[in-house]
């Protein structure tokens, strides 16, 4: 099975783009039990964070308690892991990413999902997890079904 | 199992929880030197929770999509990357 982290760009866009958007696919995806997702304490803290801002909440819609489901629903298909390992800020030129690279070192995760050109995507790879966007992805997945 | 709703418990208690089960195998919690508890993590749910809350995530999704239908793609990317930078900033601080 397929396994990967999902950037918090991706997650949120996942919730609020027409089903048609490649974010919305790769959600789609772990929902029908595609691949398996893997985390870390801050990941998920930060998908709340962005998902609760007012601007977020008008386009989601979705009370507090169905956020809190909407985000178990994402931890039950995945594993956990500390994203503890120390990454130096340098790799990704941004402090704020270094748990993604923490997570992918830990988990060893196939893949790492994301839309951030400016920090993540140009990595291409961090070890054993290839860095892509979520059309990327999506053809990762094709090709694997297939 | 029991199950205990944390529904109602402070901010303070909920991030504590979601917090503990950063291990595949679990985390036991200790008080007094004494193990006291093992919290698994949501992977170990039965097949039919498992199934139950991937089934309210993704009708929890679709509502929300629903939403924002005729709404361009662009300006949806946009409105994320700004929410997500503002995360981001305040994290830096």
């Amino acid at each position: 099975m397929i396994t990967a982290i999902l950037d918090t760009n991706v997650v949120v866009q996942s919730v609020i783009s027409t089903s048609r958007a490649a974010a919305a696919r790769t959600l789609d995806a772990y929902f029908e039990g595609r691949f398996h997702l893997r985390y870390c304490p801050a990941m998920v803290d930060e998908w709340l964070d962005v998902l609760l801002l007012p601007s977020m909440r008008t386009r989601h819609g979705m009370t507090d308690n169905e956020l809190q489901e909407f985000v178990a629903s994402l931890l039950v298909g995945g594993l956990p892991f500390p994203g503890e390992t120390k990454m130096s800020a340098l790799l990704t030129r941004d402090l704020t990413d270094t748990k993604f690279l923490s997570v992918a070192a830990e988990s060893k995760a196939n893949y790492l999902v994301t839309n951030d050109h400016r920090h993540l995507l140009r990595l291409k790879r961090f070890q054993r997890t290839a860095i892509v966007t979520p059309a990327r992805f999506l053809q990762a997945l094709a090709k694997n079904d297939g | 199992m029991n199950r205990v709703s944390v529904d109602t418990a402070a901010p303070a208690v909920k991030k504590f929880l979601r917090d503990l089960p950063a291990a595949p195998n679990g985390v036991e919690l200790e008080l007094a030197g004494q193990v006291i508890g093992r919290f698994l993590p949501a992977s170990e749910l039965s097949n039919v929770e498992t199934t139950a809350l991937l089934k309210r995530g993704r009708e929890l999704v679709q509502r929300a999509r629903q939403r924002n239908r005729g709404v361009a793609a662009r300006v949806l990317e946009r409105e994320v990357q700004k929410a997500v930078d503002e995360v981001r900033r305040q994290r830096r601080t």
